[in-house]
């Protein structure tokens, strides 16, 4: 919320089919000012479908969005120089310079002379392209050109910064800088919707998160409120060499497991609460079964457990 | 929207594929076919319609008499006489004649003059109706010099003073002349091959600018473009823009390359303007339609190039369909290829630039025809 306390982007109720496919149905959230907040979901549960109506590139056939107050629709500029867009696809025209393409969309925000030159120079240094800026842009790595595609997008520093799936197809490298760069952006103020399938950059980045598929939105909060909603169990995965069944029966009969199971070969799951706590106990139970134990891996519960308890499958590509 | 167009234009230029493909290749193709484009190849026994002012005049007689004997004998022409002028102009329209002779009567003073009609688009058969009225002209004038001469020259005449003698002259010399009524003569055979190929081609370049929407909305761009404030109208707009630019700067240069390398004549430039206008107004709006129905890049190139192929054959840009019966006269008019040609040839004979006025009404009839569902189609191209 802003100092008045309305909200950058306000989706209430977006609904969008086609033909027989519901992409949509009834997506609703809140992003305040400075938030960034993940939209997360496999290939497919439609994401982009729900950014393209959030942008005004797509007629919703139920619902509204409004960002900074203004509602965005089809057709009307009206709100558009509150949204920055940085598509999936490398929305950049490959036969210029990084700079040239820059000037051309800082005109189209009626960005020019000596404020677009700074501004350009300023998002080159945001993106770390300021030394290639010159170069043409086909001739920049994957990655290179993925940053110049977010730079574009900033460029006119919206208030709405819409980042669409920005980290598919590149090197490590460039994802570091680009998650660098997005997380900076929280920073100065702007609100930034990030969408991805990665569960990884959603916890880096973002405070909030909604998880999404099939064209609805399953859960919604911060990665705490959604790890307590499947209960704040860990998961200790022990390494052995003994007997894996007699191991899983001592650790189940220890204080505070929920479970434990044989995993593998040579390997037992067990979850238990507040593991850092009953791990002791939980080890010299198993060690007592005569069986020697060569590992021991604790695994905090994340929103890939989160998204497995809403979604009822693992996050899939 | 302006920055748009801008941009594209420079792309285009850049990457010089509508150089080459709107400029470069034509006008290598101008000056090869223009350099080779044949000279008068004169057809034997051409058929040629006279008609004969009543009463009969010495003019009249020397044509039908003396000329046509030695036309037909020389199998040139066959001279066929027409009882009116309107029965000689019908027989020129249906092709029953390639060209007619209207001899008329003599004015107040025995001045007489030969009226040549002769079909849009066909200077050898003009030139040969002209070639003959000038000589039976010539001819007749030498005649009524000498005798002018000799009625000075008679012993029982009063000595004629100089005065007299240059009047005489003046009166005498020429009784008959020789008046071109065909609308233009029919363009050269270098102005042919140009304006043929620069319509040709140029339903190749206007599609740099209208193809670049399908380009963009794959790569990603026009999904940028239409979150920025700007209306999906607008950048149509920049696009059609572009197209038409890109067509009138290809049209230009070849026009005035092809008038100052091969000596092309198009006769009027006002009259020019206005049909490179109204051609790359209907050139733009086939492409609108072919990009508002295509579904890739790819789709709508291919597409486009068929289309101007089709049309470009239909309109005579390789070769006339008009002569080749009333079916291919009447198709040909379909395309504008057909309509700017007719028009070059309404003002290359010197005529007003309002000559063109009817060609250049087609071609915007076309522009509408083709043009309004093209860009109601098109118009749902624009969308990420």
């Amino acid at each position: 919320m802003d100092a008045d306390g309305a909200p950058t982007l306000v989706v209430e109720g977006l609904c969008k089919t086609f033909g027989d496919l519901q992409a949509v149905r009834d997506v609703s959230f809140t992003i305040a000012p400075g938030e960034t907040f993940g939209l997360l979901g496999p290939n497919g549960a439609g994401k982009t479908t729900a950014i393209s109506m959030i942008c005004g590139l797509l007629d919703p056939d139920a619902g509204s969005v409004t960002v900074c107050d203004t509602p965005i629709r089809i057709g009307s500029t009206k709100g558009r120089r509150h949204i920055g867009y940085v598509p999936q696809e490398l929305a950049i025209y490959p036969d210029m310079s990084g700079r040239d393409n820059l000037r051309f969309f800082a005109r189209l925000y009626g960005i020019r002379g000596a404020a677009a030159k700074t501004r350009i120079d300023a998002v080159l240094d945001v993106v770390g392209l300021a030394d290639r800026a010159d170069d043409v842009a086909k001739e920049y790595s994957g990655g290179m050109q993925r940053r110049l595609n977010i730079a574009a997008g900033m460029l006119h520093q919206p208030s709405l910064l819409i980042l669409d799936e920005p980290t598919v197809g590149i090197d490590p490298q460039s994802r570091n800088a680009i998650l660098q760069a997005v997380a900076n952006l929280g920073d100065e103020g702007m609100s930034v919707l990030y969408t991805t399938h990665y569960m990884e950059e959603a916890e880096r980045l973002c405070r909030r998160v909604s998880i999404m598929d099939h064209g609805v939105i399953l859960a919604t909060g911060t990665r705490r409120e959604l790890i307590a909603t499947v209960g704040e169990h860990d998961t200790v995965g022990i390494t052995i060499v003994g007997d894996p069944a007699a191991a899983a029966t001592a650790a189940a009969s220890a204080p505070g497991v929920t479970e434990a199971s044989h995993a593998a070969d040579n390997r037992i799951d067990v979850v238990v609460d507040a593991a850092s706590a009953r791990l002791p106990d939980l080890l010299q139970r198993i060690a007592a079964t005569g069986v020697t134990i060569q590992e021991v891996e604790v695994r905090e519960p994340s929103l890939d457990t989160v998204f497995l308890h809403v979604t009822g499958t693992a996050l899939r590509d | 929207m302006f920055d748009i167009f801008v941009r594209d234009i420079l792309a285009r230029l850049r990457d010089r594929s509508a150089l080459i493909l709107g400029i470069a290749a034509p006008l290598v193709l101008i000056l090869i076919l223009g350099g080779l484009a044949p000279g008068p190849d004169i057809e034997k026994d051409q058929p040629l319609g006279v008609v004969l002012p009543a009463p009969p005049t010495a003019v009249g007689t020397l044509l039908t008499d003396q000329v046509a004997p030695l036309l037909k004998q020389e199998r040139i022409a066959v001279l066929t006489e027409y009882p009116t002028q309107e029965k000689a102009a019908r027989a020129v329209e249906d092709e029953d004649i390639d060209a007619a002779l209207i001899v008329g009567v003599p004015d107040a003073r025995g001045r007489q003059t030969i009226t040549v009609l002769a079909p849009n688009g066909h200077p050898i058969d003009t030139a040969v109706a002209i070639g003959i009225a000038d000589g039976v002209t010539a001819q007749a004038n030498a005649v009524t010099s000498v005798v002018g001469a000799i009625r000075l020259l008679t012993p029982d005449a009063a000595p004629p003073d100089a005065a007299t003698v240059s009047a005489q002259l003046a009166t005498a010399t020429p009784t008959v002349t020789v008046a071109n009524d065909s609308t233009s003569g029919g363009l050269t055979p270098e102005t042919r091959v140009a304006a043929g190929m620069a319509t040709f081609f140029l339903f190749f370049t206007v599609q740099f600018g209208l193809l670049g929407l399908l380009y963009e909305r794959r790569v990603g761009t026009l999904a940028r473009l239409l979150a920025a404030p700007i209306t999906p109208r607008q950048v149509l707009v920049a696009k059609l823009l572009v197209s038409y630019v890109l067509g009138v700067l290809s049209m230009t240069v070849l026009i005035v390359a092809a008038r100052l390398i091969i000596h092309a004549h198009f006769g009027s430039p006002l009259g020019v303007a206005l049909l490179v206008l109204s051609g790359v107004a209907a050139a733009t709006a086939t492409v609108t339609l072919v990009v508002g129905v295509a579904r890739t890049p790819e789709q709508a190139g291919m597409a486009q190039s068929m289309v101007a192929l089709l049309l470009g054959i239909l309109g005579g840009s390789f070769f006339s369909l008009a002569r080749s019966g009333d079916f291919g006269a009447a198709i040909t008019r379909l395309a504008p290829h057909y309509w700017f040609s007719e028009g070059l040839t309404r003002i290359s004979g010197g005529q007003s630039w309002t000559a063109v006025a009817g060609p250049v009404g087609v071609l915007l009839l076309f522009t509408v025809v083709i043009g309004v569902p093209g860009l109601i189609l098109a118009r749902r191209t624009v969308k990420p």
